[in-house]
């Protein structure tokens, strides 16, 4: 092993050797590589919406939009408006004109529905009349005073275009379901054939469309305030587009604080002018690169995404302090002796070279652990973060020796000191504890472990977009009223199949699913409670009724199905288009749509479950199929569970092999491991005491902690290794691996700690959980590196010692030669 | 100006359409070449005291079908236009008969009755304008109905006034309506009419739906010369978003028979009621 290591050592000072060599080509390769990729960042788009936590091919995403492509949206902008004086004709006036205005102004739209168009089916003699219920605004009392009680008759108004207290009204913006390019040209659009698989076209509203929608609406809205009427914004494009807002406030502030960050750790660390800009140059065009890789790719930035940049500053910089720290000491070596800084880099890549090929590995596996997550924009991180990795440590091994070749350098002289530092003596201190009591500490952190992991086991699973946004923002404000006034903000959508063509005209059925829609609103879970169910069979209530002389006894589904067909040609042909939202074109399948409160999108999971149970028995001749936004929550809830179970076992995998691989020893490595999994389970345990869900980005924390906290393992058993071997004393090794690479990793630590502090500065708490508890991990980490990772191999040291240890302490060799690489 | 009248159930109002976005064709004045082609269009004979049967095939974005047979009666009175339909088929709606009157007075809303046997009731319908779907077809009752061409202007296609479909070579047309009124009541921003150079039949037209990126393409399929009148006995309306097919409508015509001196009697809520 020790030879391979060698080797490997060698293999690195040649690359640095051939690179010094030609340090202006290299410079300009990595720099014209970089460029391109620049080149494709204007591809980069951005996805926040449900949809994304999706791969194209999943099934449940599949369904959802087939459902689409034959009924339409089933997402909604609610905006609610409240106004100060109740339902007053000024008020109908001013709903008339922001109604209209959407109309007309809001891009991409499918339909606007309100009070103002509400429907209203009814006889006036021997005239069935279907017409918008406030065409023009009342203009005297009695006429407000009409269609007040219009509203009273009319069922489907209630907590749906009106709260119940009336006093909120609903305007319900749908956009179009996909948008289509335009006719080439437009005289070949004659061509009218359906293709035979009638497959739904791939150009669904994208991230950028609704957030145009969103802006488009809000502005619209803006012009109507101030007016004695108060606005609230509600629906999952409204959320969509403001966790975007709150993602790219988040990025545009993580970026330049841990850049920031890097730059003020790097100036205290080297106090040199190159030791900030060479590492911020590699870290900045790798971070450059990656992106535009992603671009290539096609990935978009997404609420998981979001984490990439400031991981790759923090994470990238680490390889670059690795090798001038070593660089830098080779370089102040030998008073009286000419600095030579091209030894001085070679040796310094050679020494280092190996390790930060290691811990980037490591922290790439870690990742990579991610491409099998079922979540897709879980997946993509798998994708392009160990890219990234790769991309800092081949830049770092590349563009250092052509920077320090290219640029002059100032040599400083360290001043001696003669007392050790207090660093030093702390790591004297920590190397006595470990080596003497290794049992307590084990005990202790036994302990600590088997504490933390009974706190685990209650950690709870949990995706509640709601809560990651302020309290204060306008969507959870907004979201929260018309929860508790109106029918809800999330759709679940409810095909029935009858099996055969005219089906719905079946009066049992029809009067089945009136049943359905009455009994559903009494269904209850986890406080999820329908506030609407909306069906064709309102459309034919509101037809038998208005057909028998407005009578409230008529307001039921018609008894013959030749009644039914036939009601529904009478509405057909009385100008409404509102059928075709609500059946298939050949009367097979139905449509209802349930409206329910937005809460924490894991609890859905038993509400379906109960909702599908009813509706199994209410329809067992029929084909239930369940859809809509609410069935894409509980698609993201059940990919949780399983994508952090690929990942999980996937990176404990493969970082155990690849730790045995490296440490070249069987036991080693699965004792690294086992010091590694505790700072793990401690941040379970900590999730579990505080009450933290496992969430999108808390289930990110245990992959990237393990591939990134074997790192200092990987630093410190490599030197661990190499002192071993040249004294054979566990203490000595431990000692001199502390003094040497113990500072190294404490800044490491700590500037990895403060890149994911920053997160606590977000704007959306999803990322304040992740930061805090992946900072946590890393000072746990950093601790078992420092105390347990010792103690663990003084025991397993200690018996080989006892064994032939008498006989190298007689030889002497104790006694620590020079191996720091120079 | 007097409105010339024609067959105006189905296609044949279709034929005359003569819209355009006024708002959106500042440039666009009217061409007294392009509206004289129209005032041919609509000088043209299209028959009186006409008898058929109708096959209507509706057509979802799934390929989803529902066909329809109606025997249909059409009779001119004076100025006005009078038909009556009844469903033959699907056996649901069996019997199931609609009269219209349309009114050639711009101010007088038409009449519409539908008679539903299985209440054995006849209901009045009252609709707020004409841009409504004809019986979930993808026509409206704008475009079963006479058009006034003092309402539009009239301007050739600026990519070719002249344009060969099938050999068959047509006028390219734009029509646009002069008012938000005319828009709001077709429920049309514009259309682009096809008139065949030889007998002035408007053999296609593509609709701009108000308000929606929607386009409507109707196309004759089939055009036949009966008792000396040029009429479309099979024509297709696709509604298209994009490139993207919405629905569709297929009409065709069988039986075709004018001038069989139908009584006015026929066209009565009585005779409705009575049935074929």
């Amino acid at each position: 092993m020790a030879m391979i290591h060698m080797k490997l050592e060698s293999f690195f000072e040649a690359i640095a050797k051939r690179v010094y060599a030609h340090g202006v080509l290299t410079l300009t390769i990595i720099f014209l590589v970089s460029v391109m990729l620049a080149a494709q960042l204007p591809k980069l788009t951005m996805d926040t919406r449900d949809q994304s936590f999706f791969h194209p091919d999943d099934p449940t995403l599949v369904a959802y939009d087939q459902f689409r492509y034959e009924f339409g949206q089933d997402d909604i902008f609610f905006i609610a408006m409240r106004p100060e004086n109740g339902m007053t004709p000024a008020f109908f006036e001013t709903m008339g004109r922001l109604h209209r205005e959407l109309e007309q102004n809001v891009p991409y739209l499918d339909e606007v529905d309100s009070l103002i168009n509400g429907r209203i089916v009814r006889a006036e003699n021997d005239t069935l009349i279907v017409e918008d219920l406030i065409p023009h605004p009342p203009e005297t009392r009695d006429e407000n005073q009409r269609i007040i009680k219009l509203i009273n008759h009319y069922p489907l108004y209630e907590n749906f275009l009106v709260s119940k207290d009336r006093t909120l009204a609903m305007i319900m913006v749908k956009a179009q379901a996909f948008v289509q390019p335009d006719q080439d040209d437009l005289l070949t659009g004659f061509d009218a054939e359906i293709p035979a698989d009638a497959s739904p076209p791939a150009q669904y509203l994208d991230n950028q469309q609704n957030v145009e929608i969103n802006d488009r609406i809000r502005e619209i809205v803006d012009k109507y305030r101030g007016r004695g009427i108060e606005f609230f914004f509600a629906g999952t494009p409204v959320f969509a587009a403001e966790l975007q807002r709150g993602l790219e406030k988040d990025l545009g502030m993580m970026v330049p604080m841990s850049l920031l960050l890097i730059i003020v750790f790097l100036a205290i660390l080297f106090r040199r002018v190159s030791g900030v800009v060479y590492p911020m140059a590699i870290v900045l065009l790798s971070l450059i690169s990656s992106l535009g890789l992603m671009a290539v790719w096609g990935i978009p930035v997404s609420n998981v995404i979001m984490i990439l940049p400031t991981f790759l500053i923090v994470v990238g910089v680490g390889d670059a302090v690795h090798i001038l720290t070593i660089f830098y000491r080779n370089l102040q070596k030998g008073p009286g002796l000419k600095p030579d800084k091209k030894a001085a880099i070679i040796a310094a890549v050679g020494h280092s070279g190996l390790p930060i090929l290691m811990t980037s590995l490591t922290t790439a596996c870690g990742l990579l652990s991610f491409v099998w997550a079922d979540v897709a924009i879980i997946s993509h991180l798998g994708y392009i973060a160990p890219a990234g990795v790769m991309i800092a440590f081949l830049y770092t091994l590349f563009l250092l020796p052509a920077l320090v070749a290219v640029l002059p350098i100032k040599i400083k002289q360290v001043p001696h000191r003669d007392k050790p530092s207090i660093v030093n003596r702390m790591f004297d201190g920590i190397t006595r504890m470990a080596t003497h009591k290794p049992l307590v500490i084990t005990a202790v952190w036994t302990v600590l472990f088997l504490f933390a992991a009974t706190a685990a086991f209650s950690v709870k699973f949990s995706h509640n977009p709601l809560s990651w946004l302020p309290h204060d923002s306008a969507a959870r404000v907004g979201t929260q009223l018309m929860d508790k006034k109106n029918g809800g903000t999330v759709m679940l959508e409810i095909i029935i199949d009858s099996g055969r063509k005219n089906g719905l005209h079946d009066p049992d059925l029809l009067l089945r699913m009136d049943q359905a829609a009455k009994k559903i609103p009494t269904i209850c879970e986890h406080n999820i409670r329908a506030g609407k169910v909306v069906s064709m069979v309102d459309v034919l209530k509101e037809t038998n009724r208005a057909l028998n002389g407005d009578s409230d006894a008529a307001y039921t589904v018609p008894d013959t199905r030749q009644l039914a067909a036939q009601e529904l040609i009478l509405f057909e042909s009385s100008g409404s288009d509102d059928l075709a939202e609500l059946a298939d074109g050949t009367h097979q399948k139905a449509r209802m749509s349930v409206l329910a409160p937005f809460t924490d999108e894991v609890l859905y999971l038993d509400y379906v479950e109960k909702v599908k149970a009813y509706l199994a028995r209410q329809f067992a001749h029929e084909t239930v199929c369940l859809t809509g936004h609410m069935s894409l929550f509980i698609g993201i809830a059940k990919m949780f569970i399983t994508s952090m179970a690929k990942s999980y076992l996937f990176a404990f995998v493969a970082i155990t092999l690849m730790m045995m691989v490296m440490m070249g020893n069987f036991k080693i490595g699965v004792m690294s491991m086992i010091a590694n999994i505790v700072p793990i389970v401690m941040i379970f345990g900590v999730m579990g005491f505080a009450r933290i869900p496992i969430d999108m980005m808390t289930i990110l924390v245990g992959s990237i902690i393990l591939g990134l906290v074997v790192d200092d393992t990987i630093h410190f058993l490599h030197h661990f290794t190499r002192a071993h071997n040249m004294t054979g004393c566990v203490e000595t090794a431990v000692k001199e691996t502390l003094h040497n690479t113990g500072r190294a990793l404490i800044i490491t630590s700590i500037v990895l700690c403060g890149g994911f502090f920053i997160y606590t500065t977000a704007y959306l708490s999803c990322y304040v959980r992740f930061g805090i508890l992946t900072g946590s991990a890393v000072l746990f980490a950093l601790t078992t590196d420092l105390v347990f990772l010792p103690a663990l191999l003084t025991l397993i040291y200690k018996r080989r010692e006892s064994a032939s240890g008498t006989a190298a302490k007689a030889t002497g060799q104790n006694k620590i030669p020079n191996f720091k690489g120079v | 100006m007097k409105g010339q009248k024609r067959d105006r159930w189905f296609w044949q109002g279709l034929l005359i359409l003569v819209l355009f976005l006024l708002n959106s064709s500042p440039a666009l004045a009217d061409d007294p070449a392009a509206r004289k082609i129209m005032e041919q269009v609509d000088a043209r004979d299209t028959g009186d005291n006409r008898v058929a049967q109708m096959e209507m095939i509706l057509t979802d974005r799934n390929g989803g079908r529902r066909i329809r047979t109606i025997q249909t009666f059409t009779k001119d009175k004076g100025p006005d236009t009078m038909s009556l339909m009844f469903f033959l088929s699907p056996a649901d709606v069996n019997k199931t008969a609609f009269l219209n009157i349309d009114y050639d007075d711009p101010e007088h809303d038409d009449d519409q009755w539908l008679y539903l046997p299985a209440l054995r009731k006849t209901k009045r319908i009252a609709t707020a304008d004409k841009s409504g779907s004809f019986m979930g077809s993808d026509l409206n009752y704008s475009d079963m109905t006479d058009r006034e061409l003092t309402h539009y202007d009239y301007n050739f296609y600026e990519k070719g006034r002249e344009q060969v479909f099938d050999g068959v070579k047509t006028w390219a047309i734009w029509s646009v309506p002069r008012s938000e009124k005319v828009i709001k009541e077709t429920g049309y921003e514009k259309e682009l009419l096809f008139v065949r150079q030889d007998n002035h039949v408007v053999i296609r037209s593509i609709s701009w739906v108000e308000n929606s990126p929607d386009l409507k393409y109707m196309k004759v399929r089939q055009l036949d010369k009966i008792d000396g009148i040029w009429i479309s006995t099979n024509m297709q309306i696709t509604r298209k978003k994009g490139k993207q097919v919405i629905h569709k409508t297929d009409l065709a015509l069988d039986g075709i028979k004018f001038n069989q001196g139908l009584d006015e009697g026929l066209f009565s809520v009585r005779q409705m009621e009575k049935g074929l």
